[in-house]
């Protein structure tokens, strides 16, 4: 029979249902012990039910207080807590989770988790959900949460399956809010970003002033060259000229002398103007004047190159035009220094869309693959040029080298880059 | 009577060089021009027996202007006058038609000798032209006698046998770890050299050396 603790004075009212027990007890079986016995063993009995009673109340006590002391970890711990269904609807959280999500506890349960996630994080919840109800074990991701006021709240979600039986499993969530890490982890980034962006832009700068300068120079030497030509060894002619012309008659023995002393000064002109400009190249063309200076090499160098062209020659300006030639040179003055090889070979294509140069040994070669982040090498140094160059004017450079196997450089530069350049200059 | 046009873009050298020529009777200077351009209008409208033409002017070169002109007038004789003493230059002035070269030092001794010469339908080279162009025949000749034997590099060896066995410039270029451009440049040096003009006679020359089994 069910025991109402509704009743006004619950001890009153187990004592009424206690008596009508009594009554309805069979009479034959009453006690026929004396009263004063009975009544000393009811003493004692009652003692140890207050006894007991006390017990409880105390464990009772010790109970509440441990409760107490759960639901305060729960609620206030620095973390938030979440259980999430299979269906991935908040089945419980904390006040801190609560707070974390913006939204008073109570309007949270049942909702969906997934409503409180920024769109471009929430397929990482999903499948994170998805993980967590299909294997054992812990897990964890990373995710923003949006909230209506201020920036989305970056947290990490550490997560354990729950399972129960005969119960769809539940999922275990703790929440901790990262905002402070990824806004130090964006910043730093802004920062590398940052000085990256300043380093290829000073980069950038030193480039375009060395272009320059390389520039300003082979113009000046064109210019000085030009004008030895035009100026200064012309007028040496004529004054020659017109010294022979002079009367024989006049006995002016010191004449020839003059004569002679002309001569010498146009000479030396004229070898520093060769110098400076290379005329080969100024009156023939690229192509000429490779050949030419593949026969230059056995004279100056004794190397023997073998030259050869292939293609229509393009429109080059100037500048490209020196600069390819330099590059030649220097490659086949390289070879000749330091690679003992047996068999060069210089190649100018005119390929379809682009102008390729190949210098080419058989020679000791070296390692070419760390070349550009090995410290600078002498030996190596006018090739880091050509190379810094040949990226510098948007072309092409690869050194085919290893050590006994040769080395052949290939220069290439796209027709587009030489067209652009004519027009520019 | 030897009409001659000077075209030289220097006012004062061509003055000197009339000055020299006018002082023969049986020579007479018709036309001064100081570019190709005009030097190739003026020409057609005095049909001169001779164009003494320096090669550096300004716009058109003095090959180019030869070439132009020979073609249109082949009876007009053109004898070059340059600054320039450089194998390929000449080469190239004589290809262009020009009959005679003549270094501007030696104008002064050689000029007049030089331009009867070449009306006279010569070749005329000046002193230092001729002794640089016989250089150049004599080094042919021995170089035409040297048998032309040629090296691969250990890179073009490798390549070799990398075609021989059937492999594409794509495939090679992945293999070696170069750019399948270069892998093409390797295959056309490695062919100039052994004188094979396809991976058929590359193969079998790749067999014949044992750089590949057969």
């Amino acid at each position: 029979m069910p025991v109402s603790l509704k009743h006004p004075d619950p001890a009153l009212h187990l004592r009424g249902v206690a008596e009508d027990q009594l009554a309805r007890a069979p009479k034959g079986q009453a006690d026929v012990r004396p009263t004063t016995e009975l009544l000393h063993e009811l003493q004692v009995h009652q003692i140890e039910l207050q006894m007991q009673n006390e017990t409880l109340r105390e464990a009772q006590f010790a109970l509440e207080e441990s409760r107490d002391r759960f639901v305060d970890f729960y609620e206030f711990a620095p973390v938030g807590y979440l259980t999430i269904t299979d269906k991935g609807a908040i089945a419980g959280i904390n006040l801190t989770g609560a707070a974390m999500l913006g939204v008073e506890r109570s309007k949270l349960l049942q909702l969906r988790f997934a409503s409180f996630v920024t769109p471009d994080t929430e397929s990482l919840w999903y499948s994170h959900l998805a993980i967590m109800l299909k294997h054992e074990g812990k897990l964890n991701c990373e995710l923003s949460l949006r909230r209506n006021a201020g920036l989305p709240l970056h947290v990490r979600l550490d997560s354990l399956r729950l399972d129960k039986k005969n119960q769809a499993p539940t999922v275990r969530v703790v929440l901790t809010d990262i905002t402070q890490r990824k806004r130090a982890e964006q910043q730093l980034a802004d920062m590398m970003a940052g000085l990256e962006q300043q380093v290829s832009e000073r980069t950038q700068q030193l480039r375009m002033v060395s272009e320059q300068l390389i520039r300003t120079e082979e113009r000046e030497r064109r210019m000085l060259a030009q004008d030895l030509h035009d100026n200064l060894i012309q007028l040496l002619f004529v004054i020659k000229i017109k010294l022979g012309q002079l009367d024989p008659d006049a006995s002016y023995s010191s004449v020839d002398h003059i004569i002679e002393l002309v001569a010498q000064t146009e000479h030396a002109a004229r070898t520093t103007m060769q110098q400076l400009s290379l005329p080969v190249l100024e009156t023939l063309g690229l192509t000429p004047a490779l050949g030419w200076l593949a026969d230059q090499l056995e004279n100056t160098h004794h190397l023997t190159v073998h030259f050869d062209s292939e293609g229509e020659p393009k429109p080059l300006n100037d500048e490209m035009q020196t600069f390819l030639f330099r590059a030649a040179r220097e490659l086949l003055i390289n070879v000749a220094r330091h690679a003992k090889s047996s068999d060069t070979n210089l190649s100018c294509l005119w390929e379809e869309s682009r102008l390729v140069i190949v210098v080419g040994d058989d020679g000791v070669g070296f390692d070419a693959t760390n070349f550009l982040s090995a410290p600078p090498n002498p030996i190596h140094f006018g090739l880091r040029s050509i190379y810094e160059r040949m990226i510098n004017i948007g072309g092409e450079i690869e050194i085919d080298s290893s050590p006994g196997n040769g080395t052949t450089t290939v220069l290439s530069v796209p027709y587009s880059i030489l067209a652009d350049r004519v027009q520019l200059s | 009577m030897i009409r001659i046009m000077l075209a030289d873009d220097h006012a004062m050298l061509r003055e000197a060089l009339r000055v020299i020529l006018e002082q023969d009777k049986s020579m007479k200077v018709v036309a001064e021009v100081g570019d190709g351009e005009t030097a190739l209008n003026r020409a057609d409208e005095m049909l001169p027996d001779v164009v003494v033409m320096d090669i550096a002017m300004p716009g058109l070169s003095g090959i180019e202007t030869t070439r132009r002109l020979i073609a249109k007038h082949p009876n007009i004789r053109v004898l070059a006058l340059s600054t320039y003493l450089d194998r390929s230059i000449i080469l190239q002035m004589l290809e262009a038609g020009a009959l005679g070269y003549i270094v501007k030092s030696a104008a002064a001794t050689e000029l007049k000798q030089g331009i009867r010469r070449v009306v006279e339908k010569h070749i005329y080279l000046c002193t230092e032209v001729a002794a640089l162009i016989s250089d150049t025949l004599r080094e042919t000749q021995m170089q035409s006698r040297k048998p032309a034997k040629r090296n691969l590099s250990g890179r073009e060896l490798q390549v070799a046998a990398l075609l021989a066995e059937g492999k594409t410039a794509p495939e090679i270029a992945a293999q070696i770890n170069i750019s399948a451009g270069t892998v093409n440049v390797h295959r056309r040096n490695l062919m100039n050299k052994l004188g094979v003009h396809n991976v058929v006679e590359l193969t079998r020359y790749a067999i014949r050396t044992g750089l590949i089994l057969s």
